[in-house]
């Protein structure tokens, strides 16, 4: 990349290796890549917190309030760019899905709402029916334990979905430290952990919730 | 998001709640599920013997959207040839309930539940055909 503001090699980094003013992001950069780390879901939160950190206040808006309109506007992009980055792999759920995403499967965007027509039927991905058949069992439960009032039952049910979460959630970070990943199979379990996480958001008691727990 | 009238019509006074007996053999169920929003809509009919859907039933957990189109697609499918209720398409629900773009998966996910309900219920049929052939 050429510096825009010293015209000589500005190398890779945010700021030019021979002026140091801020460059424009590279839009094409996966998420890894603007950290300067490896794609791979087994990374250390700690360092990926540091390396986060390190990286804001070199972009911090302050260091460039009196700078060149160009400037400004190439720290604001990537400053937007690294927060973007840092929400998704921070969490281990958006780092499993933004994965899978870089190899062509979407977990968490319906493929039909790309399709302004919805004349496409294939739009919604097949889910397993036996998790479709205990996610309604579980949902069925819920709302009657709610409609009784019975707030202990509510508790055990989020505790168990909960459990179930977390469990899925351990076997992806297992299934992607197999040396030959099986993609479909960590989908399939992403697909569950996102049923049980409506499951736990629905179980919260707030919103339509609180007319059953109020009784 | 601003829902049109009709989404909170269904949504507020949805129309066949509820469950019929899954191992009746004239009853065919259909469940399917939108993986990016963690719904899931369960949708039954009950079949007569010239092969009209005589009832049906939905029981949906999910958005407003989700709740409506299957409302919306029970009532429809009542009193329809199971052909005819296999031509029903999501678009018309669309339509109907002036679902938004970010919405249309909610139609597409119970023109699915029509077709796996009467997936479900030909494949009961074709059993117990079978069976009675057996005999």
């Amino acid at each position: 990349m050429i510096c825009w503001s010293c015209e000589k090699n500005a190398g890779d980094g945010m700021l030019c290796e021979g002026c140091g003013a801020v460059q424009p992001p590279d839009h094409t950069a996966d998420h890894f890549r603007i950290f300067g780390l490896p794609r791979t879901f087994a990374l250390d939160v700690v360092d990926l917190e540091r390396r986060y950190k390190e990286m804001t206040k070199v972009l911090h808006p302050d260091r460039f309030a009196r700078a060149d309109g160009r400037a400004r506007r190439a720290s604001l992009e990537r400053s937007v760019q690294l927060n973007r980055a840092w929400q998704t792999l921070s969490q281990p759920v958006t780092r499993a899905e933004y994965l899978l995403s870089l190899e062509g499967i979407e977990v968490g965007e319906p493929t039909g709402s790309k399709n302004s027509e919805g004349t496409d039927s294939r739009a919604t991905q097949p889910v397993d029916t036996a998790l479709l058949i205990e996610v309604m069992e579980l949902r069925e439960s819920l709302a009657e334990a709610r409609a009784r009032g019975d707030n202990p039952k509510v508790a055990s049910l989020v505790a168990s979905v909960q459990a179930l979460h977390d469990k899925e959630m351990v076997e992806v970070a297992a299934a992607f430290a197999a040396s030959q990943p099986n993609l479909a199979v960590i989908a399939a379990r992403l697909v569950a952990a996102r049923y049980y996480r409506r499951f736990l958001e629905e179980a919260e008691p707030h919103g339509e919730g609180d007319k059953g727990m109020a009784k | 998001m601003a829902y049109s009238g009709k989404v909170i019509d269904h949504y507020e006074n949805p129309r066949n709640v509820g469950s019929l007996d899954k191992d009746a053999p004239n009853v065919g169920t259909g469940l399917v599920g939108a993986p990016a929003c963690g719904d899931v809509m369960k949708l039954q009919i009950q079949v007569s013997d010239s092969g009209v859907i005589e009832d049906a039933k939905f029981k949906t957990f999910g958005c407003g959207s989700a709740i409506a189109s299957s409302s919306l697609a029970t009532e429809w499918i009542k009193g329809m040839t199971l052909e005819q209720a296999m031509s029903v398409r999501n678009t018309q629900i669309v339509q109907e309930l002036s679902l938004p773009p970010v919405k249309i998966h909610c139609s597409v996910l119970a023109e699915d539940a029509i077709k796996s309900a009467i997936a479900d219920y030909r494949r009961k049929q074709r059993g117990s055909q079978a069976q009675v052939g057996q005999a």
